[in-house]
């Protein structure tokens, strides 16, 4: 595959706000992995309420930003503050994870455990009580399902537990990687409610795709391209069709 | 949540996986016996050697199911990610680390006990040290094997890479266990002890530097 020349940056990089007023600021943030890089020198401030979408081509570094924000992977160069916390600092990260979710091609999930154990050992993780565990189940449409191991479970229903997750955890800032990959048109509203109900209750969502348009609104479109920040515009976008 | 509330739930879910697939009962068990039954028929008219030999084979016993559980827990933990899953909730790296020696050290005495049973069978009760030495000799082993789990599974290391680096650092637990057994319990129990107490202060010290990537 060959790639294209990337494209000039057409919009300045923000300013600095306040570091507890934006839900993610990055400072010249980058992470490389051996001697590849995975993300250059990004510098992006998202506010709480936006819901933001990162296109690029395979390899860009869309999963990689997301997991940097979500402590997944340590920054090689750079800094940031997410909501509020400082990235740099250990006890930062271990903040950041108290109010972050991460949604991405893996679930997450033991396999030999139920639907139902594996939402209550992550509550437990997460000091979410354990009493929304049902309803959780059953706003993903898995209540019947939850005495069953996840092996047993479909990419797409483990995905959707995943979403069950996040709607235990009510998360301040929602990442997901390629969200609606594997879904069904069903499973793809989850989705879209629960990034509705998080931007509603000013938190952030950031959301990954290739170059197809999401299944849920989003305020502004973030271009990556071999790593580096190419284009940033306030555009809404909506599901396909959608008004 | 505090230090032990996180570590014990660490340990209940690892022991209810472990409680579900029955590896080590359904394949380390089995084999112990079969060992130690054949060694000890075969020193049968020796009972000097076969006092001898037995506690040896079972620690052999115990280091086996201890690289088969660890490989059962980096299984578990590699399918679809799940250990990430622990990474990123706000759980402290000691607790997890702490939580993966109980679970390993629990599985490893029910491996343990079904050995002393043997062992009483063929070569004689165990005595007081004896057995004390088994159980902090497995505390250790766990300790030891619950690192390079974390260390391996980190890294995304092959499965082979985990014994080739946890069988030197654990090669002093049987050795001083089985000593301590032979009648030197005042020299070789507290260098078990001081093994274990070592080990875990590394590993719950180091645990956050061995799994951030």
């Amino acid at each position: 595959m060959t790639r294209r020349a990337a494209e000039p940056r057409t919009t300045p990089p923000p300013p600095a706000p306040a570091p507890g007023r934006a839900a993610v600021y990055l400072d010249r943030i980058s992470r490389h992995y051996g001697h590849v890089p995975g993300i250059s020198d990004i510098t992006l401030s998202v506010e709480r309420g936006e819901a933001l979408l990162v296109r690029g081509p395979n390899g860009s570094g869309k999963s990689t930003l997301l997991r940097v924000i979500a402590t997944a992977l340590t920054p090689t160069s750079g800094g940031g503050w997410i909501l509020g916390h400082d990235l740099g600092t250990p006890e930062g990260r271990a903040a950041i994870r108290l109010d972050t979710e991460l949604i991405g091609d893996t679930t997450r999930c033991y396999l030999d455990l139920t639907a139902a154990e594996n939402l209550r050992f992550w509550c437990r993780m997460n000091g979410v009580p354990r009493a929304g565990v049902a309803a959780a189940l059953d706003r993903v449409g898995l209540l019947c399902l939850h005495s069953d191991p996840v092996r047993g479970f479909s990419p797409g229903m483990r995905q959707r537990l995943a979403l069950a997750r996040c709607y235990l955890r009510r998360p301040e800032l929602l990442l997901l990687d390629e969200p609606c990959a594997g879904l069904d048109p069903d499973a793809a509203a989850i989705v879209e409610s629960l990034v509705t109900e998080v931007a509603a209750h000013g938190g952030a969502v950031l959301a990954t795709t290739g170059f197809r348009p999401p299944t849920f609104r989003t305020t502004r479109v973030l271009t990556l391209f071999n790593g580096e920040l190419t284009a940033d515009r306030r555009q809404p976008l909506y599901g396909t069709g959608r008004p | 949540m505090t230090l032990f509330t996180e570590a014990t739930a660490v340990a209940a879910k690892d022991l209810r996986i472990e409680a579900r697939g029955h590896r080590i009962a359904g394949s380390v068990l089995p084999l112990a016996g079969a060992l130690i039954v054949a060694f000890a028929v075969v020193a049968a008219p020796d009972p000097a050697r076969t006092a001898q030999t037995v506690p040896a084979l079972g620690w052999i016993t115990v280091v086996f199911a201890t690289v088969l559980a660890l490989k059962r827990a980096h299984d578990a933990e590699s399918e679809d990610g799940a250990l990430e899953g622990l990474l990123l909730a706000p759980v402290r790296r000691s607790a997890i680390y702490l939580g993966k020696v109980l679970a390993l050290a629990a599985e490893l005495l029910v491996v343990q006990a079904v050995l002393l049973v043997a062992a009483a069978v063929f070569a004689g009760p165990p005595s007081v040290a004896g057995i004390t030495a088994a159980i902090l000799g497995t505390v250790g082993l766990a300790a030891v094997g619950a690192l390079f789990g974390l260390m391996t599974e980190s890294a995304h290391a092959r499965g082979a890479t985990l014994p080739l680096l946890m069988l030197p650092a654990a090669a002093p637990v049987p050795v001083f266990a089985i000593k301590a057994g032979e009648g030197h319990a005042g020299l070789w129990l507290p260098l078990i002890l001081l093994f274990d107490a070592g080990v875990l202060a590394v590993g719950a010290l180091a645990a956050r530097h061995v799994v951030e990537d």
